[in-house]
This record gives C-alpha cells, structure tokens and sequence, in this order.
C-alpha cells in the first residue's frame, strides 16, 4: 500500500512537472538580473518592480509574438561572482533567449565573458562605466549613459556653477571610479582643478576617515558617485563633522526621495545629476508615458522614491520586447541583429542603439538626457536648466 | 551539545533569511531624539548620537565586566571555562552557564545592534561586518578575556581609522585582517592573554 502510494505521487508529480514544462512553452522568456540583497539592495528592487510594470503593460496588450513575456528574475546579491552564477543559470538552465542586468557597472562586467561564450545578447539599463561598451562585446546593448557622456552633459552647465576645485568621493568599484575619471578629465578641460579623489568600500559604513580629509581640504565642492544607501550614511556623516563644502551627486542611482526621508536635514542643499524626473513628468522626453508610469507605479504602492531608477527596467523590457517583435523569433542570435535596427521611445529620450568600442566587435550605445535636481528644505527643486 | 549547535546554526542562518522576508532589502533609518546638529569643540565636530552609543556601551562594558569577575554567576563562568568537566565535579551546573553566557552574549549583541542601527542604517545584512571586526578583535584581546577584548575594540578603531585617513581609505575594513595576520604571526594567543591553561 505505502509503495503504491508512493509510486503514485511520484507519477503526478511527474505529471505536473510535465504540464507546468508544457505551458511555459507558450511565453518567452527574458532574464532579469538585479541587487535584490546587498548593498545596493533598493536601486535592484526599484529596477526589477519597473521592469514588470513593463512585462505586465505588453502582456496586456497581447505579448510579444502572440506569446506572454515572462520575466525570470535573479538575484545577483550586489556580487559580481554571484551575477556571473546567475547569468549562466539562466542561459543553461532557462535558456534564456536575452537577458537586462546587471545594475552596477562590476556586476555586468563579470557577466560579459558568458555572453560572448553563450553568444546572448544582453540589455545593460543602470551600469555606466565605459568599459562596458568599449571592450568589443558585441552582445551588449546599453540604455544607460556612460560616465563620460554623463560628464559631457555635465559640461554643458558646469561652468554657471562656478567650480574652484573639486574633491571626490566614490564607490570602489569600476562605476565609481570610472566616473572619477571621466569627470576628473571634463574638469581638467574647463580649467577646475582636482583635488582628493577618496574610495570607499561597497558595503562600507562608516565614512568619517574619508570624509574628515575632505573636510581639511581647500576644495569648494564634493563629487560624490555611489547609490542611495551609501550617500544617506555619508550626508549624515558629513553633517556630524560639520562639512560645509557644496555636494555634487552623480550617477542616477540616488532615489532623492529615499535621501530626504532617511538622511533627514542633512539631505539640504545638494545637487544631482539623474536621468528622469517623476517630480516633474512634463519635462521628461514622453510626459504621456511618463504620467502613465508614473500612475501604475502609485497604484502598485511602489516607494516614489524608486522612480527615479525603475523607469529603466521599464525602458529596458520595452526594448527588449521591440527587438524580439522586430527579430520575429525568441532566438538569441536574431535578437542581437534585431536591436541594431530598433528605435523606442524611452522615458528620457529617444532609445536608438549606435556602435561603440572596437571595429568589428561594436557594442551598441543609446544616449538618453540628464536632468540636474537640488535638495532644498526637505523638497526636490528642478532648477531652471 | 550536538542537538544545541544544530539548534543554533539553524537560528544564525534563518534569522538573516526571516529578517529579509520579513522586511524586505532596502536600508531603513531609524529617527533618535538627538539634535541633527554635533557638538563641536574647537576643531573637533562629535554627533551627540554617538556619545550616546560611546556611553552606553562604556556602561554595558563596565557591568558585563562586574558580572564576570564580581559576581557568583561570573565566578561559575570563569570556572567552566578554565575547566568545564572539573567545574562540573565543582558542583556548577556547567549546562545553565553555557546557557546563560550564551543569552549573556546574545542580549549584548542586540544592545549593539541597536545601538548602531540609528548611526548607521538597517539591513538584514548590517551584522556582517561587525561579526567581522570582532573576530579580529577577539585574537587581539585573545579569547575569554573583557578587558583585553575592550582594548583590543579601541587598537582596531584606532587602526581603521589611521589606515583610512592615512595610508588608504579604500582598505579601511582590511586593517582588521591585517590586524589578525600580524598577531597570529607573532602572539597567537592574543595581546593580553594570561598563562592559564584553558579548556
């Protein structure tokens, strides 16, 4: 009787698996990779919810190809060992046609090496160290502006702002450093001068050593390059230690919202780069669309703080679903051809791929706008550009 | 002994798990009473948030001290862990005192935990680092030892913080392991052990 029973469950549980393996067939499969844990847990999070607004939006408007787009969503743990693992469990395991990740700027450079061996294409949305699309992987396809194209922006305004000589304080990673670097040399070309360039450990905490330098040093300004979680703990710091130089953010992934309800008073009067603002939907590229991200977000119950992130896991899927609709199968090689002949409309700018890096192995490029926002008493202010 | 480390490595990686479905990845703050402003002193700038953690933690070092070398529950835990099996011919009933170092130890680290959490902010995995730092501080004080261990927090404060503002801010959190390679080169048993035999 018990070996019956057994042998029973045993046979519908084959059965199940047999079914559920049978309906999977009729949706495509996209994998996503984010910091869902970690330091750089709530930009991941942010990511990985606008993301499935996306699938969820072109779901209901039918799919992709008369089939569902299924998200298949990993963990990279803010790792770079840890997203590599995953990229590949999805390639092997999920078989995955093409994939968006990997947030930070270590993380998708870890991932490269398998895209080449697996040749599947990828959607770089967050990461913005010039690496990425320079060293001729002609699998990457990036919506997210590089450090150097953020520092041209920058450029453009730089001089109003009246600059002396800047410190900088970043992340010690390719991300961080990358943008000390690019930033450092637009500096040089306006005739600013460089002063500390400071590092600081991902998942650090205490930033007093860094920061008590930089505040004995004769420099006016603060550039400071790390996500929301990592920028909350150095306003406070720096506020405790009385640093009275003007703060400059770079790199997209500081969720003001977030900073003004963790960092409190400390938060005031700085100023940040980002790439989309939801404080402000008319300005941006589509006011439409962005309204209607906007909505669905709300209505979700998202944080507002992660807007200012998620609409690039929503751009991102979007392209994603553009280039397989334009490839007319879920193959990974028509894919890779596909996004080269695409042009969706994004949330801050129009998202066309051009080459970049090495003849021959080009890596393709989109170049959104970026948007300056200051802090000041506790509210987001957008500046007359 | 067996049942109870399994008890416990089951506690260690779950509560890391529970934490993170419970509430989630993204970093919390906490609000303290404190105001925003530090309290400055000439060139020095101190946040009154931690002058108040200094203090409390002074205090909870300085009765975890009086309860180990001044009370009879301190004198069984010394006793046991000079010499568990002879203690337990003592008449100390060697079970409860691990026990209650055990929820001792774990009461400690929570006050710390909550200490730390409005100075920094709250993670599932905000524990990992100063686990860390207190292995290193634990070769350092050597092992049993409050008074080596409290000195041994302050060398490695010292340390960090002299590395980051001096050598290299990016290996701020390596100083600690760099602390544990040099004592164990050098006196494994930790700076300040005492020449008892243990265990």
């Amino acid at each position: 009787m018990r070996q019956y029973a057994s042998k029973m469950t045993l046979a519908a549980i084959v059965l199940a698996a047999g079914v559920t393996t049978a309906a999977a067939q009729d949706s495509i499969k996209v994998g996503v990779i984010q910091p869902l844990t970690g330091a750089f847990a709530a930009s991941g999070n942010y990511v990985a919810n606008g993301a499935k607004i996306a699938a969820d939006e072109i779901n209901a408007k039918g799919g992709v190809l008369g089939k569902k787009l299924e998200l298949v969503i990993e963990d990279n743990k803010s790792n770079p060992t840890e997203a590599a693992a995953v990229a590949e469990k999805l390639i092997v395991r999920d078989k995955v046609p093409v994939m968006m990740g990997a947030w930070g700027s270590g993380f998708t450079l870890a991932i490269m090496p398998k895209l080449m061996e697996y040749k599947v294409p990828m959607l770089v949305e967050t990461s913005s160290a010039g690496k990425i699309t320079t060293s001729g992987n002609p699998y990457i396809f990036r919506i997210s502006p590089p450090s150097a194209v953020e520092a041209t922006a920058f450029a453009k305004i730089v001089d109003r702002l009246k600059i002396g000589k800047a410190d900088f304080l970043v992340v010690n990673n390719d991300w961080g450093r990358g943008a000390a670097e690019d930033f450092g040399k637009m500096f040089k070309e306006h005739n600013i001068k460089v002063g500390l360039v400071e590092t600081m450990d991902p998942p650090a905490q205490d930033m007093s050593a860094q920061l008590a330098k930089i505040k004995a040093s004769d420099a006016d300004t603060l550039i400071i390059t790390t996500a929301v979680e990592q920028l909350t703990l150095i306003f406070k710091q720096a506020a405790a230690l009385g640093l009275k130089k003007r703060i400059i953010t770079t790199g997209g992934s500081q969720n003001p919202d977030q900073l003004i309800e963790q960092a409190g008073a400390a938060a005031n009067d700085t100023t940040h780069i980002t790439f989309f603002t939801p404080w402000n939907p008319n300005v941006s590229a589509d006011p439409a669309m962005a309204k209607a991200f906007i909505e669905e977000w709300k209505k979700r119950g998202y944080p507002f703080a992660g807007l200012t992130e998620s609409f690039r896991g929503y751009d991102g899927i979007r392209t994603i679903a553009a280039a397989i609709t334009k490839a007319g199968k879920a193959e990974p090689e028509a894919i890779r051809a596909a996004f080269w002949q695409i042009e969706v409309p994004g949330m801050n700018g129009k998202i066309k791929f051009e080459k970049a890096g090495p003849a021959g192995q080009e890596s393709g490029q989109s170049n959104p706008g970026i948007y300056l926002i200051k802090i000041e008493n506790g509210k987001v202010v957008l500046p007359n550009a | 002994m067996d049942q109870f480390l399994q008890h416990l490595l089951n506690a260690v990686m779950l509560s890391g798990t529970y934490a993170l479905l419970l509430w989630g990845g993204v970093a919390k703050a906490i609000v303290t009473p404190f105001p925003e402003a530090p309290l400055v002193v000439g060139p020095v700038s101190i946040s009154w948030l931690r002058l108040f953690v200094l203090a409390a933690a002074l205090l909870l070092i300085g009765a975890s001290y009086l309860l180990i070398h001044r009370t009879k529950l301190g004198k069984a835990m010394r006793a046991t862990f000079q010499d568990a099996e002879t203690a337990a011919l003592m008449g100390v009933n060697i079970k409860g005192i691990f026990t209650a170092t055990f929820a001792i130890g774990s009461g400690l680290a929570a006050a710390a935990g909550a200490l730390l959490g409005p100075v920094f902010l709250v993670t599932p995995t905000m524990g990992d680092l100063a686990s860390l730092k207190a292995f290193a501080i634990v070769i350092l004080g050597g092992l049993g030892n409050i008074t080596g261990a409290t000195i041994g927090g302050f060398i490695l404060a010292f340390v960090e913080e002299i590395g980051a503002g001096y050598i290299s801010s990016g290996y701020r959190d390596a100083m600690g392991f760099l602390i544990i390679i040099v004592v164990l080169l050098f006196k494994p048993t930790g700076l300040f052990a005492r020449a008892e035999r243990i265990g």
